[in-house]
C-alpha cells in the first residue's frame, strides 16, 4: 500500500501541474521550467537503454532481476512524463515550425504512453505479458528515436543530420562581379552564415525566418523587417547596428558578429530595393562596392595531384627552393636561388609544372628562349620574372596561364605592344611594369580597358627638392701638433663641396674642396655641399686647434668613474660632442682630475687649456678651479705656475655647454707638468641633487 | 650537477629505446607514415620547421615592423579633434576620463587642461584620410595605408607597453613576434637571419628611454630565433668578422672541427641547444659575406637615395634603416624590425615632434612606395606604430606655443600597408575628445592575431609548450579583425 500511495502522490503532483498549465497563462516561471526540457528528456532515454541491457543479460544468465527492471521502468516513466510536460512548456516560447513541433509533441506523448505500457507489462504476471515484453520494448525504442529525430530538427534544423552525408554541392564559378546575384550570392551568404541558425523555418526566433526570400518578406513578430529602399529604418538593419550590449542587438552577444563590410552590403541591398533576383550588372556600382564584392566571387581551383618527393628533390638539386604553400597541399612555391639560370634547370622544373602556383625567377639571366617552358605551367597564380633579360616574347608564352593573378615584369624589356597583346588573352589582377618600355599613357589606357592594375614607379614629382646630406669629416680629431689634412667623405657621388676657414658662411663662391684641406694654424672650418637637383646641404663646422705636442706619458691620481672611463682619452686629440655619453668624455664623481704629464724633454709652454662639459640636468658642472704646476725634473718638486678660479653665482646653466678653460703660464720651461682640475664637489643648494657629489667631465688637456 | 642529471635522463631514454629496438624500427615506421616530417630538416617541405605551418595560404610572407618607440602622439599626426582646439585650456571632464589611471608623471597634476594640435590637419587622397602638416609625405600615400584609429593597450609605461606589443605579455620572458615567426615559418633565405633588427635614434628627443635587446629576444624558443641586430658602422653584426690574419678557408676548417666536437657532445647529452649552436656557427659563416653585401648601399642609384631622403646615405638613420629594410625584404628576410626612438613628448611637444616626424615621414612613405613599385608590397606587410598614444590634456604648463602630453593607453593610431590589408581604409573611431574609443576597438592582441592571420597562422593554434603550459603570442585572447583585410 505504501508503494501505491507514493505513486499516487507523484501522480497528483503531475496532474496538478497539468491543471496549473491548462488554466494559468504561460507565466515567465513556466517558460523558465520549459528550458529544462533538454536536460530531463535524456534521463528516460538513458534509463531505457540500461533497462534493455539488464533485461537481455538477465535472460541470458537466467537470473532475471524482475524488481530492478520494474524500478528502472518506473524511473523512465516518471521522467518521460516530466519531459513531456516541460516540452509542452518550452513550446510556449514559439518560434518553431508548427508541423515539426506537432510531430515531435505527439510522438513524445505516444512514446511516453509506450513506456508506461512497458511498466505495466513488466508488472503483469500473465504469460502473454512476458512474451509481449520484448517486442513492445523495441517498439518503444523506435518511438523514442523518431521523437528524438524531430526534436533535433527543431534545435539544429533539418539539414543538420545529413549535411555531411550528402555529396558537397557543386560550386559554380562566378568570376565577374557583373554576374553576381546580389541576393543569392551575397546577402543569402551573409544571412546563412550569421543569422539563419536561429531564424529558419524550423527554429523561428521572434517568428522570423531568414532562409528564403518569401520568409524574409513575411517578417517577424513585430512585422516587416525590411523596408525596401530604406535601410536606416528597416528593423533588420537597425538591430544589427545596435550596440552589442543592447538586448535587441543581433546576432546575440557571443555569436559570430557581422563585419562592417557585411553590414554595409546589407544596407546597400535594402537601399537598392532589396531585390532578390537582380544581378550586380543591373545595380548602381562604384569602386568601394566592387572591392567589397570581390570576396563573394567564386573561383574554381584546378585539381592538382601532389608531386612526389623524389621529383621535388631533383628540382632542388637543380638550384630551386621549393616550399609547400600550405603543408600537405599540392600547391608549391618555387624560387630560383642563383643568378645564372639555364634551360636545363627549367627543364627539370617542368616536372612540377602542374604543382607550381608561385614561381620566382627574378634577378636571373632568364631569356625569352627559356621561357617557352613556362607554357606548361598552367596553374601559375604568381609569376616573378622581374630584373631578367626577357622581352615581349616571354609574354606570348603566358597566354594560357588563365589563373595568373600577379605578374611582375619590372626591370625587363617588355613594351606597350607586348603587354596589350597579353591582356587580350589573360588579365592578371596586378602587373608590375616599373623600369620597362611600357609608358604611363599606355598604362592608363590599358588599365581602363581591361579593368586591371598596372603598377609603375613612384611619380617623379613625389619627392620635393630636398637638402643634400652634408659630407662627413673622415676623422673626428680636431687637435693637431704641426699640420693636419682634413678629408671629407660623402656617400653621394659628384657633389661639389665649398668651405671657409674664417667662420663665415660658405657658398658656391667659397673655396672648392678637392682631395683634402691642409691646416697649419688653428681655424674654424665651415663646409657646405652642392649638387644639381638638390638643395644645398646644411653647413657643418668644426674648430681646429693646434697643440704644442702630443703627450704619451702621464699619470692620473684618481681614475675616472667606471661608467665614463678612458684615462687615455685626455690626449687623444679628439674633442667630445655635447653628448656626455659619446665616449670621448671621461667623468669624475666628486673627484678632482690630477694629472702629471711627462713632456719627455724640456719644452717652452705658454698656456694650458682644459676642455670641460657642463650638463646641469645630468648633474655635471664645470670645475671650480684649475691649477698648473711645473718642474724641470720630477725629483726637485713642482712649482705652482698659475691658476684659474671659476666663480659663479646664483642659479646657472640650463642646458649643455662646452667650454675651454685656460691657464696662462707665459714662457714656462718645463719637462713635467701637473694639472689639477678641481671638481665642483657638492651640488649647490638650488640643484635638484643638492648635497650629493657633482660630476666633472673633461675630454682633453691642451698644451699650447 | 644539472648537466649531469640531464645526461642521465637523456641516456636512460636513449638506452631504453635502443634495448627495445625502437630506435631504428620506429623511425622507419614513422617515415613510411609521413614521408615529409620525419626526414632531416633539409628534405622537409614545410619551410624546414616541421610544424605544419602555415595553417592556410598566407597573404603576406614577410613583415616590416616600423616600431615608433616612445608613443607617438596620435593627436598631432592622424587623429584630428577640432573640439580640443575649441576647448583649449579647459579641464578634461571627469565623465570622459572615467577614473582612468594616469602615470606618476601627471597623476599629481592639479588640472588637466585640454589641448588640440598646434599643427593643421587636412584630408588627403581618395580615401580622404586626415593627416597633419607634420607628415607631408605620408599624406601623399594615404591611399596605400590602412589606418587603425582605435588601438588600445593595457600598459601605461614604456617598457611593459613595448614588451606587450612585442611579446604579448607585459612581463618579460616571452618570445618576440619576430621570433615566433622565425620559429613557426622558418627562413626563406638561409644566408640571412629570419629576424633582423635595426635601431635608430630620433632627433625629437635624442636621449629618451633606451631599448633592450630582450625586446627582440627568443624567450623560451631556441636561441636560433632571436632577432639579430644589424648596426651601422664597420661591424654591422657584432663578432662576425674573422680575426686579423685568419683566412676564410681556415675559418671553414675550424668550424668543421668545432661542429664535429659539437655533434659528439650532442650525441652524449642530447641538448637541443647544441644543435642551435651548430646552426648558428654555420649561419654566421654565411653571413660573413651576405651581410656586408646587404648593408652596402653603394649600388643604390641616386634617385632611390633621394626617394628615401638625403640622410638615407647616412648609416644609422631611420631613412637608412628603411632602405636597408627594403634590401633585406628583397632578400626574403622573414621579419625586419625597425625601432625609431624618441617619440616620448612629455614636454615641449610641438618642437620635438616636428623634428621627430621629419625623421620618419619621407622615409616611411618612400619605403612603402619602393616596395610597391618592385611588387614586394604584394606579400610584405608593413606595420607602423608605437606602444601607446598620448593624452588629450597637457602635461606641465600649457602655453601659446608649447605643451606636453603624457602616456595614453586607451586610444592611439597605427597604420599598415600591403600584405593583404585594405588600402585607403580607416578602421575604428575615437570620441570628440580623442580620449575613448567609440567604434571598433582593436586590442594589441587583436593586432597580433590579425598580423599572424595574414602570415597564414591561426593564432590560437600556434603554441609552444614551456614549463607545463602552452604559450602563444596572443596569450589567451585576440580576434582577427577581418574588417581591415582585403
Amino acid at each position: 500500500m505504501k508503494f501505491l500511495s507514493t505513486k499516487n502522490s507523484l501522480l497528483i503532483v503531475l496532474l496538478f501541474t497539468v491543471v496549473l498549465v491548462a488554466f494559468v497563462e504561460p507565466s515567465r516561471f513556466i517558460l523558465f521550467l520549459g528550458r529544462f526540457h533538454p536536460v530531463i528528456l535524456h534521463l528516460p532515454i538513458g534509463a531505457l537503454i540500461l533497462t534493455l541491457f539488464i533485461d537481455i543479460v538477465g535472460r541470458i544468465k537466467s537470473n532475471y532481476p524482475t524488481q530492478v527492471v520494474q524500478y528502472a521502468l518506473g524511473f523512465s516513466t516518471f521522467f518521460a512524463i516530466l519531459a513531456c510536460i516541460l516540452g509542452y512548456f518550452l513550446s510556449f516560447e514559439g518560434g518553431y515550425d508548427e508541423n515539426t513541433l506537432n510531430n515531435h509533441l505527439w510522438l513524445g506523448v505516444i512514446s511516453t504512453v509506450l513506456i508506461t505500457g512497458l511498466l505495466l507489462l513488466s508488472r503483469s504476471k500473465s504469460k502473454v505479458g512476458s512474451k509481449l515484453f520484448l517486442p513492445f520494448f523495441i517498439l518503444t525504442f523506435i518511438g523514442i528515436t523518431v521523437t528524438g529525430h524531430y526534436g533535433s530538427i527543431l534545435t539544429h534544423g533539418s539539414e543538420f543530420l545529413t549535411q555531411y552525408a550528402k555529396a558537397p554541392p557543386k560550386i559554380k564559378p562566378i568570376t565577374q562581379i557583373d554576374s553576381l546575384r546580389i541576393y543569392d550570392n551575397v546577402i543569402a551568404n551573409i544571412l546563412d552564415e550569421k543569422c539563419v541558425q536561429c531564424h529558419n523555418t524550423t527554429k523561428r526566433k521572434g517568428e522570423l525566418a531568414l532562409n528564403a526570400p518569401v520568409h524574409i518578406l513575411e517578417g517577424g513578430e513585430h512585422g516587416e523587417v525590411i523596408l525596401r529602399g530604406d535601410a536606416q529604418n528597416s528593423p533588420l538593419y537597425k538591430s544589427i547596428n545596435l550596440p552589442l550590449s543592447d538586448d535587441y542587438h543581433m546576432p546575440p552577444e557571443g555569436k559570430p558578429q557581422l563585419t562592417n563590410d557585411e553590414k554595409w552590403l546589407i544596407a546597400y541591398w535594402i537601399n537598392n530595393n532589396a531585390d532578390f533576383n537582380t544581378k550586380m550588372a543591373g545595380l548602381p556600382r562604384n569602386d568601394t562596392l566592387n572591392k567589397k564584392l570581390e570576396k563573394y566571387l567564386v573561383f574554381q581551383d584546378p585539381e592538382i595531384d601532389a608531386a612526389s618527393l623524389s621529383v621535388i628533390n631533383k628540382v632542388r638539386a637543380a638550384g630551386f627552393s621549393v616550399f609547400e604553400l600550405v603543408p600537405e597541399q599540392p600547391e608549391l612555391s618555387v624560387k630560383y636561388e642563383n643568378a645564372e639560370i639555364t634551360d636545363d634547370a627549367l627543364k627539370v622544373l617542368e616536372k612540377l609544372s602542374d604543382q607550381v602556383v608561385e614561381l620566382d625567377l627574378s634577378h636571373t639571366s632568364l631569356t625569352d628562349d627559356m621561357t617557352a617552358r613556362l607554357k606548361a605551367f598552367k596553374h601559375l597564380k604568381k609569376l616573378y620574372i622581374n630584373n631578367t633579360k626577357i622581352t615581349d616574347g616571354t609574354l606570348e608564352n603566358l597566354y594560357n596561364s588563365k589563373f595568373l593573378n600577379v605578374l611582375n615584369v619590372y626591370g625587363t624589356g617588355i613594351t606597350n605592344t607586348g603587354l596589350d597583346a597579353l591582356l587580350q588573352h589573360i588579365v592578371p589582377k596586378r602587373i608590375y611594369v616599373w623600369q620597362t618600355e611600357v609608358d604611363n599613357e599606355a598604362i592608363a589606357a590599358l588599365e581602363s580597358e581591361y579593368q586591371t592594375d598596372i603598377l609603375s614607379g613612384v611619380d617623379d614629382d613625389f619627392v620635393e627638392m630636398t637638402n643634400l646630406e652634408p659630407p662627413a669629416f673622415s676623422s673626428d680629431k680636431n687637435l693637431f701638433v704641426d699640420t693636419m689634412s682634413v678629408r671629407l667623405i660623402s656617400k653621394i657621388k659628384n657633389i661639389k663641396t665649398y668651405y671657409t676657414v674664417d667662420g663665415t658662411e660658405p657658398d658656391s663662391t667659397s673655396l672648392l674642396y678637392k682631395d683634402s684641406i691642409f691646416l697649419n694654424r688653428p681655424l674654424h672650418l665651415k663646409v657646405k655641399a652642392y649638387k644639381e637637383g638638390w638643395l644645398p646641404s646644411e653647413t657643418i663646422e668644426k674648430h681646429y686647434f693646434r697643440v704644442k705636442q702630443e703627450v704619451a706619458n702621464y699619470t692620473l691620481v684618481n681614475l675616472p668613474d667606471d661608467r665614463y672611463p678612458g684615462s687615455d682619452k685626455l690626449f687623444d686629440l679628439k674633442e667630445g660632442s655635447s653628448r656626455f655619453r659619446d665616449g670621448n668624455w671621461i667623468g669624475f664623481s666628486g673627484d678632482n682630475v690630477d694629472a702629471t704629464i711627462d713632456l719627455e724633454s724640456i719644452t717652452s709652454i705658454d698656456k694650458i687649456s682644459v676642455n670641460c662639459l657642463e650638463d646641469v640636468g645630468s648633474w655635471i658642472l664645470f670645475p671650480k678651479k684649475l691649477s698648473v704646476y711645473s718642474s724641470l725634473d720630477k725629483d726637485s718638486g713642482f712649482k705652482k705656475m698659475g691658476e684659474l678660479k671659476i666663480n659663479r653665482k646664483g642659479r646657472y646653466g640650463n642646458g649643455t655647454e662646452i667650454k675651454k678653460y685656460t691657464v696662462d703660464i707665459p714662457d714656462t720651461e718645463a719637462r713635467y707638468l701637473r694639472v689639477v682640475v678641481e671638481n665642483y664637489k657638492t651640488l649647490p643648494s638650488w640643484h635638484e641633487g643638492a648635497g650629493t657629489d657633482a660630476w666633472l667631465f673633461i675630454d682633453e688637456i691642451l698644451i699650447q | 650537477m644539472e648537466e649531469l642529471n640531464k645526461h642521465f635522463i637523456n641516456n636512460n631514454r636513449r638506452h631504453f629505446l635502443k634495448k627495445l629496438g625502437f630506435g631504428i624500427g620506429g623511425l622507419a615506421a614513422a617515415s613510411l607514415l609521413d614521408p615529409f616530417s620525419s626526414l632531416s630538416g633539409q628534405e622537409q617541405l614545410n619551410h624546414a620547421t616541421g610544424l605544419n605551418l602555415p595553417h592556410f595560404a598566407p597573404k603576406a610572407k614577410r613583415i616590416i615592423y616600423l616600431f615608433q618607440s616612445g608613443g607617438p602622439s596620435q593627436l598631432e599626426l592622424f587623429d584630428y579633434k577640432p573640439l580640443l582646439d575649441k576647448m583649449r585650456g579647459q579641464d578634461l571632464p571627469d565623465s570622459v576620463r572615467q577614473g582612468q589611471r594616469l602615470t606618476g608623471m601627471t597623476s599629481g597634476q592639479e588640472r588637466f587642461p585640454l589641448v588640440g594640435s598646434n599643427f593643421k590637419f587636412n584630408q588627403y587622397g581618395e580615401s580622404r584620410a586626415w593627416v597633419s602638416d607634420l607628415m607631408p609625405y605620408t599624406a601623399k600615400i594615404v591611399d596605400e595605408l590602412c589606418f587603425i584609429k582605435s588601438m588600445h593597450t593595457e600598459a601605461i609605461n614604456h617598457d611593459p607597453a613595448i614588451t606587450f606589443f612585442q611579446t604579448g605579455s607585459q612581463q618579460t620572458g616571452r618570445p618576440s613576434m619576430g621570433s615566433w615567426f622565425s620559429y613557426g615559418l622558418g627562413s626563406l633565405n638561409e644566408n640571412l637571419p629570419a629576424f633582423t633588427v635595426l635601431l635608430s635614434r630620433g632627433t625629437g628627443r635624442p636621449f629618451s628611454q633606451p631599448l633592450y635587446s630582450r625586446l627582440w629576444g627568443n624567450g623560451f624558443l631556441s636561441s636560433l630565433h632571436q632577432g639579430v641586430q644589424f648596426r651601422s658602422g664597420k661591424d654591422p653584426v657584432l663578432y662576425l668578422k674573422d680575426p686579423e690574419g685568419m683566412t676564410r678557408a681556415e675559418r671553414r676548417k675550424m668550424l668543421d672541427y668545432i661542429s664535429e666536437l659539437n655533434y659528439k657532445q650532442e650525441e652524449e647529452f642530447g641538448d637541443p641547444e647544441i644543435n642551435s649552436r651548430i646552426a648558428q656557427y654555420e649561419m654566421a659563416y654565411r653571413m660573413q659575406t651576405s651581410v656586408p653585401e646587404t648593408m652596402n648601399i653603394d649600388d643604390e642609384p641616386e634617385h632611390i637615395i633621394k626617394l628615401y631622403g638625403a640622410n638615407a646615405s647616412t648609416p644609422g638613420t631611420y631613412a637608412a634603416n628603411c632602405l636597408l629594410a627594403r634590401r633585406l625584404i628583397e632578400k626574403d628576410v622573414r621579419f625586419v624590425q625597425l625601432y625609431h626612438m624618441g617619440w616620448d613628448q612629455h614636454f615641449d611637444l610641438p618642437s620635438q615632434i616636428e623634428r621627430q616626424a621629419k625623421d620618419i615621414d619621407q622615409a616611411t612613405a618612400a619605403l612603402i612606395l619602393d616596395l610597391k613599385q618592385r611588387g614586394l608590397l604584394e606579400d610584405t606587410l608593413v606595420v607602423w606604430g608605437g606602444e601607446f598614444g598620448r593624452t588629450n590634456y597637457s602635461q606641465g604648463t600649457l602655453t601659446e606655443t608649447s605643451y606636453g602630453r603624457d602616456h595614453h593607453p586607451k586610444c592611439f593610431t597605427m597604420f599598415m600597408a600591403g600584405g593583404g590589408v585594405k588600402p585607403g581604409f580607416t578602421y575604428g573611431e575615437t570620441d570628440d575628445f580623442g580620449y575613448n574609443i567609440v567604434k571598433d576597438p582593436m586590442h594589441v592582441h587583436d593586432l597580433q592575431a590579425t598580423i599572424m592571420h595574414q602570415m597564414g597562422i591561426d593564432h590560437t593554434r600556434f603554441t609552444y609548450k614551456h614549463q607545463g603550459r602552452r604559450f602563444r603570442l596572443t596569450d589567451v585572447s585576440g580576434h582577427v579583425v577581418k574588417d581591415i583585410l582585403v
